[in-house]
């Protein structure tokens, strides 16, 4: 194959990214480029999940009962590609897969060799392409024109994913802060709106100080509950004194102890100081909720050009994201940041969130 | 003769104050409900004159309530503005529409006076 039709092929693949289809559709476009380019038997693209698993994103060629695409890929032999690549993030290669250990359901679906290029994204071990040759041991510079190809093919599969992230984060980001609206108008219409409406009625039917006087303290009440709501659209605090007062009015609000060790010297940038303030308060309402924790930690610190945050209970830990709104909202915001929400949440053993911010 | 009316909101703290502002301003306030059963069950059992309906119930929608009430003539209150339900209130059974702040004895009999 030639280099003007390699050239062809690549734009094929950057075209698709371009018009952002769905990643599923450049899944298979690569999976089918890389099949032509090598003119093997056989091409699969899989990706390595954050929880250890592997996904089958497609294939091209040869196939078998195992080959399930858009599922988990299962039962693969320790000294095989898929283990061997995700162990070392390098490249693998089985020269013959009849004498591989569990590898001979690959040998029935008529392969005999292959090779595996480890795909990097976002500095981690993102996922795996594999070529197979049913003809017999693949040459030995497949290696190598793998290398340059498949780097090219791993660009346009990780934009495509990252792509279809930032769409859906932006309009959870959208249908949020909708959302958040829509509860604000509730809470003062059923509350401090209806309670004044009442008091309005009330003070034309008053007739006397002491009626005066109820309804003077029922103004108390409706002025409280006002102050409320306003310091949960936007703490007052942070806006005027910065991030350190408002996290340790947080901190004297939560009904759990909070030691708290801000170590910040300026002011941040406003959507830094709110993005974190949101964070602690979250994870704050989560110990509070889930936990049962006995204390919380919350650790700030500014380095040269970034903001890291921990934020650590002692509870019963198993937070998971899917069960919720609040973290997959945490991660969204931090993400518009520029920066990265780490949770790590082991059974029994606590919760912890480490978020870092650009700043 | 009295006019006696049924006070239909899902606040309480409406509901006790509306109470007594129309009492005193000479009204019957036959019965209150705060949501669309209590208030057909007490329409059936009291036949109020005038049924006045927070277009608002919590979930329940103060509109759907107010066909079921007919042929019990109902008046639409809220503490929105009459303007923003105006299609609403011209399409619905209601004799009319008040704001919660406006309430009072005098703008009920108008009303029910001028169906
Ligand atoms: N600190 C924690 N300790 C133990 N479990 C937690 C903790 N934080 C979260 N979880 C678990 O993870 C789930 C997801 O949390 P998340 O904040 O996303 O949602 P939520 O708190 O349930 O609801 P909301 O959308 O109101 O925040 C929770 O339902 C809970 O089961
Ligand atoms: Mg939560």
């Amino acid at each position: 194959m030639d280099d003007a039709e390699t050239l062809v092929q690549l734009r094929r693949l950057a075209l698709l990214v371009a018009q952002g289809v769905p990643p599923e559709e450049v899944f298979a476009a690569v999976c089918k480029e890389i099949w032509r380019h090598f003119g093997g038997s056989t091409a699969r693209l899989f990706r390595y999940e954050l929880d250890g698993t592997v996904t089958l994103l497609a294939n091209e060629g040869t196939t078998g009962p195992h080959v399930r695409v858009g599922e988990r890929w299962e039962g693969y032999p320790p000294a095989g590609l898929t283990a061997s690549v995700q162990r070392t993030g390098k490249i693998g290669r089985i020269n013959d897969f009849r004498e591989l250990p569990g590898g001979q359901k690959y040998a029935d679906e008529g392969l005999i060799s292959a090779v595996g290029m480890p795909i990097h994204a976002n500095g981690r071990l993102w996922g795996m392409i594999a070529v197979g040759s049913s003809e017999g041991r693949l040459p030995d510079d497949t290696e190598a024109r793998m290398a340059a190809f498949t780097e090219l093919c791993a660009i346009a599969v990780a934009n495509a994913q990252s792509r279809a992230e930032l769409v859906s984060s932006r309009a959870r980001l959208v249908a949020a802060a909708d959302e958040a609206r829509r509860q604000i108008e509730r809470d003062l219409h059923d509350g401090a709106q209806q309670r004044l409406v009442a008091l309005a009625l009330r003070l034309r039917s008053v007739t006397d100080a002491d009626g005066a006087a109820e309804v003077a303290a029922d103004l108390m009440t409706v002025i409280d509950e006002l102050r409320e709501l306003s310091r949960g659209i936007h703490p007052a605090v942070l806006s005027d004194s910065g991030l350190r007062p408002a996290l340790r009015a947080l901190a004297r609000r939560s009904p759990l102890p909070v030691e708290i060790d801000v170590r910040l010297d300026a002011r941040l940038p406003s959507a830094v100081e709110i993005g974190v303030y949101y964070v602690v308060s979250e994870v704050l309402t989560n110990a509070v909720k889930h936990a049962n924790a006995t204390v919380v930690l919350v650790e700030v610190s500014v380095g040269e050009d970034v903001l890291e945050l921990c934020v650590r209970d002692d509870g019963v830990g198993g937070a998971d994201p899917s069960r919720g709104s609040g973290l997959v909202g945490l991660t969204d915001r931090i993400a518009a940041l520029g920066g990265t929400i780490e949770v790590a949440s082991p059974p029994g053993g606590g919760t912890t969130i480490t978020c870092r911010v650009p700043v | 003769m009295t006019l006696r009316c049924l006070l239909v909101d899902d606040n309480q703290h409406f509901l006790l104050a509306a109470r007594d502002l129309l009492e005193r301003e000479g009204l019957t306030v036959a019965a209150t409900a705060e949501d669309s059963a209590g208030a057909l069950g007490r329409a059936a059992e009291l036949h109020p004159d005038v049924a006045l309906v927070d277009i608002n119930l919590g979930g329940e929608s103060g509109f759907d309530l107010a066909a079921r009430l007919a042929p019990i003539p109902v008046i639409m209150i809220s503490t929105h503005s009459g303007e923003d339900y105006a299609d609403l209130i011209a399409a619905s059974p209601a004799i009319g529409f008040l704001s919660k702040i406006e309430l009072s004895a005098i703008a009920v009999r108008d009303l029910v006076a001028a169906r």
